[in-house]
């Protein structure tokens, strides 16, 4: 086989190897204190800025951290969207009989009694985290007396459960009427936001670095300058800018050429961001990209926290140069004529 | 130089194949047809030499399997992607029997090689079960990453619970006072046998009842738990089998009973007579955590089985827990059950209280800077849940840094929940109604940090100047108060009729996280897309050109006869001033009726019929007098064009002057107009109210 140098920085989904993951040392010490003191974790945050990855790492590093000993169970549960109650009890059992060893021969929900009761006799604890929790809430065939009993059931045997939503906003999580049910009362939420510059360098610099290849200080600036704090723009960025250094001689324009290649990939990730911004956090991105600051103080503190302004050096920018240039497009959607008409009329 | 053996083998292997039609998925063929050719190359010390082809590849392969531990590992990624299956089933089979062993994986830029390639092939393998086995392949290679990051410190136990409900009885503070006032009833005998022990939810209520599993009530209590949140949508025969089974077993199990798999109430019955018979002087507790869910199994008659047994055992006695109000349950028996209980409120906790809890648990980890207690009881008032919140996250703050917590970490805690608040607090703000938020919204910005208290009428006033739009004037907003004080948002002051938050920490994120404007923009957009059908609006207004059609007749007539006959009578030339008259005193009463039905109950009468209201249409002011009074006009001028629509054909027929002809169409026109603005609008909004500036929107979508 040709001994090709292969790209690290592929990973556009959830990272499954300890070694693809990067920062979030705070993030992970937060929902391990929670753990350890018997609460359950909600991991709140925009779509895919991390939470699946984060998840997943709970169950890479809970060994060194937490002194007891814990079986990590994960559930993906879009694979349950529209499956009845039983098939759901079902998957889960499967999947903590698979992740614990434990067996039980009873079904239903006296199954979940069973595997819990054999998890609790071996010593073991469960942490049992489930992605994508969005998809069991709004499954019609799930009734708000399922979470009730999944409640229920995770506190008598002291189970923390880990969630991950698709969802990023609390308010939006909790306008469903299933959640009028004590389920979440029972967590404590960490909120993933964009990574620090320290964890945003670490994961342009080490991968590459793991591969024989250094990125030099320049390159390095030029990624956080497209990718800003964002793991999956600096995945992004990282993964053309190291396709280029394998590859290509000296007289190639690497920032060009990178600029291009992430503007392609990246754009429509970048205008889902866009979209979901409020209107005066859009506000005041429009005033940092044309006047290069704003007065809704309050905005920008929301756009810092969200990673779409970022501090440094003592500064702050965009997160991405090539925000400015998109958001024209973005700004101006085609309508219809009938729609152009329609509003004429009636607005 | 190929060995002749191996030659042989070879060969026999490719005219095999050539005979065989084999694919991957024919596990048992595949297994007994290369059987003899693995044995064969298990025996060979050192990989073969081998023909260039299918067959000499598979002979390697079966050696690399059968020899894991020298196997060459680069040959087998690269044969991963061969075209022939059985190269490709071999190639994986070799691969997994290697990558167990120590050899090569160590190399990380090898293994990340091996990784790409094999998720690549995984990808595009045609073969089900060739694509499942490199995707266990694949999950097993991950295993030899090493870990990135250096092993972390292990988590120091927080000992502030923020959550699931206090287990320990070391961190368990306060409620003194309630176990004593139950712990009295439990023991008087008296005729008070059931406690409801309601309060908002994370004020304790579970934590209490674990204190008394605990065994907080004495050694003459044996107390029974059932969490009825695990029952919710099971049939009663559940609820009855964990009852008896958790009975049975706080009693210590008695070997001559064991509960029935379906049990019924003569047996519940009959076992808690001859339990509590046994008891003598010990009495059960039996509690009933989050209650609620008990209204399921009520219809089928528990109400009365749980009542008749308290009235028949003087030593059993029943705590309900939960966070609705009773009221909302119908049943008639559980109605006279709770009716005979004493209620308990849980809130806040004392301040003494509040301090143990939150300098007791970290005791010996964290000292507290001066003030610091006291700050986080004047941000909480001493709720338990959100105490043990700031407590907790405090503790991680300050004990990461230094070993003393200071006010300045304080505020960074304070900081932190702004920003990201327990679910708990956005879920109770979002079960208040719009009239309930804005209320609760306009006192946390009036009542600023200085903690003032602040009356209904500045809050209604402020409300007005909002233009938030609902109709809360000060009686609604008094009786807002109320209910919001009943949950313990808020608090009356005792010298006067003002109200303040009872925690400054829910304060500051309802008057940072829900400020009044964006209440009043969603209310707003809220009732843009609830306006009334088309068919209600023009019913309503149907009915009002009724009562209008009635006072103009009754007006022009009064008027007609009382001044009319006797102005004729005098000045028979000036008749064209008596017609103006008489047209005055037709329309005059239909404006006063339209503006002050408009003013006083935002609705006419047709809309009162009809359940429909009027409302500020978004950017518009509140119902002023003036703004009632143009609308009056405006919904006179759609009386008028009413009429001339109905009058055209007349006048058509009648060929009447050209002006009227002309105002009849106008009114047409008109009056299409505000009929396809009403059905086909985005707001349902017709003509005139679009001029007017309101939306007509059904009454319960005004509900406060």
């Amino acid at each position: 086989m040709k001994r090709v140098v292969p790209n690290p920085y592929t990973n556009r989904a959830a990272v499954l190897a300890r070694d693809q993951f990067f920062g979030r040392e705070d993030e992970l010490s937060d929902i391990f204190t929670r753990i350890h003191g018997g609460q359950s974790v909600l991991l709140m945050g925009d779509r895919r800025i991390g939470k699946s990855s984060l998840l997943r790492a709970v169950g890479f590093e809970r060994d060194d951290a937490l002194e007891d000993k814990s079986h990590f169970v994960l559930i993906d549960l879009q694979s349950l969207a529209g499956c009845t109650e039983d098939t759901c009890i079902r998957v889960f059992v499967k999947e903590i009989e698979a992740a614990t060893g434990v067996r039980t021969e009873e079904l239903g929900r006296a199954a979940l009694e069973g595997v819990a009761e054999g998890v609790r006799d071996s010593g073991y604890r469960m942490i049992l985290a489930m992605d994508e929790f969005d998809v069991l809430v709004w499954n019609e065939q799930i009734s708000p007396e399922f979470l009730a009993n999944l409640r229920s059931w995770t506190a008598r045997y002291r189970f923390p459960l880990v969630l991950a939503f698709r969802e990023g906003s609390i308010d939006r999580i909790v306008e469903d009427e299933k959640f009028g049910s004590a389920f979440l009362n029972l967590f404590g939420t960490v909120y993933v936001g964009p990574f620090k510059e320290t964890e945003a360098q670490e994961l342009v610099r080490r991968p590459a670095l793991d591969q024989g290849i250094t990125f030099s200080d320049e390159e390095v600036d030029l990624v956080l300058d497209l990718a800003g704090y964002f793991p999956l723009f600096i995945q992004i960025a990282c993964y053309h800018l190291f396709e280029l250094k394998k590859t290509s001689s000296s007289n190639v324009d690497i920032e060009g050429t990178v600029e291009r290649e992430f503007l392609f990939e990246a754009a429509p990730h970048m205008e889902y961001m866009w979209q979901r911004l409020t209107e005066p956090e859009r506000q005041a991105v429009l005033d940092w990209s044309r006047l290069g600051g704003t007065h809704d103080s309050e905005a920008q503190q929301q756009l810092l926290r969200r990673g779409v302004l970022i501090e440094e050096r003592r500064a702050l920018r965009l997160y991405s140069r090539v925000v400015p240039g998109l958001i024209n497009k973005w700004q101006a959607p085609q309508r219809s004529i009938s729609q152009s008409v329609k509003d004429a009329l009636w607005k | 130089m190929i060995d002749p053996r191996i030659a042989s083998v070879s060969q026999a292997l490719e005219a095999a194949l050539r005979l065989q039609s084999l694919r991957p998925e024919d596990l048992e063929a595949t297994a007994s047809f290369f059987s003899p050719f693995e044995r064969e190359m298990s025996a060979l010390p050192s990989p073969p030499v081998v023909p260039d082809n299918a067959a000499g590849t598979i002979l390697r392969l079966l050696w690399c399997k059968t020899h894991p531990e020298n196997a060459d590992l680069p040959f087998l990624l690269n044969v991963l992607s061969d075209s022939s299956p059985m190269v490709r089933l071999h190639a994986v089979d070799a691969l997994s029997a290697a990558v167990d062993t120590k050899t090569n994986w160590t190399d990380s830029v090898f293994l990340n090689m091996a990784r790409e390639a094999v998720q690549s092939v995984a990808h595009n393998e045609t073969s089900p079960l060739l694509a499942g086995q490199l995707a266990g392949v694949s999950e097993r290679l991950n295993r030899w990453a090493r870990p990135r990051r250096q092993t972390h410190a292990r988590v120091v136990a927080n000992p502030y619970t923020a959550g699931p409900p206090v287990r320990s009885p070391k961190n368990f503070f306060g409620r003194s006072d309630v176990l004593a006032q139950i712990g009295t009833l439990v023991s008087s005998g008296g005729t008070t046998r059931a406690v409801v022990l309601h309060g908002a939810r994370r004020t304790g209520k579970s934590s209490l009842l674990y204190r008394i599993v605990d065994g907080a009530l004495g050694q003459e209590v044996v107390p029974v738990y059932l969490d009825m949140q695990g029952l919710a949508g099971s049939p009663l025969k559940s609820l009855l089998r964990v009852l008896l089974r958790l009975t049975w077993q706080a009693l210590g199990s008695e070997p001559d009973y064991v509960p029935s798999s379906e049990p019924d109430f003569s047996e519940l019955r009959e076992y808690f007579d001859a339990a509590l018979s046994r008891l003598g002087n010990r009495s059960i507790v039996l509690m009933f955590d989050e209650y609620e869910v008990l209204e399921t199994f009520l219809a089928s008659g528990l109400g009365g089985q749980l009542q008749s047994l308290l009235e028949s055992a003087p030593n059993l006695f029943i705590i309900f827990a939960g966070s609705r109000k009773l009221e909302a349950i119908s049943d008639e028996a559980f109605s006279s059950l709770v009716d005979l209980a004493r209620y308990i409120k849980m809130t806040f906790l004392s301040r003494a209280e509040a301090t143990r809890l939150i300098t007791d648990p970290s005791h010996g980890m964290l000292d507290f800077a001066s003030g610091v207690p006291e700050r986080i009881f004047d941000l909480t008032n001493g709720h338990p849940f959100y105490t043990q919140l700031l407590c907790q996250s405090l503790f991680e703050i300050a004990s990461s840094t230094s070993r003393v917590a200071t006010l300045v970490d304080v505020n960074e805690v304070v900081k932190r929940f702004l920003q990201n608040p327990a679910p708990h607090l956005v879920l109770s703000w979002n079960t208040l109604r719009a009239g309930e938020a804005a209320v609760g919204s306009m006192l946390a910005l009036l009542q600023g940090d200085m903690g003032d208290a602040v009356e209904p009428a500045a809050i209604a006033a402020r409300l007005k100047a909002e233009r938030f739009p609902l109709p809360l004037k000060v009686p609604a907003v008094q009786r807002i108060l109320n209910t919001l004080s009943h949950s313990d948002w808020v608090a009356k002051q005792k010298e006067r009729n003002a109200y303040r938050f009872t925690m400054e920490l829910v304060r500051r994120w309802v008057a940072e996280e829900r400020p009044i404007a964006s209440l009043t923009a969603r209310q707003e957009l809220e009732l843009a897309s609830r306006t009334a059908s088309y068919m209600r609006q023009r019913a309503a207004w149907a009915l009002d050109v009724a009562v209008c059609a009635v006072l103009a007749v009754v007006g022009a007539t009064i008027a007609g006869a009382v001044v009319g006959a006797a102005a004729i009578a005098a000045m028979t030339d000036q008749a064209v001033w008596l017609i103006w008259l008489i047209w005055l005193s037709a329309v005059l009463p239909v404006f006063a009726y339209l503006s002050s039905a408009l003013w006083f109950g935002e609705a006419t009468v047709g809309m009162k019929a009809f359940r429909i209201q009027a409302t500020p249409a978004p950017g518009h002011s509140l119902m002023s007098i003036r703004r009632c009074a143009w609308i009056a006009v405006l919904y006179a001028l759609r009386l008028v064009t009413a009429v001339f629509v109905v009058l055209l054909p007349f006048a058509l027929v009648l060929e009447a002057e050209r002006g009227v002809l002309v105002f009849g169409l106008v009114a047409l026109v008109l009056e299409a107009l505000d009929n396809v603005m009403i059905w086909n609008g985005e707001r349902r909004q017709g003509l005139w109210e679009k001029l007017g500036g309101i939306l007509i929107v059904p009454t319960e979508a005004l509900r406060l």
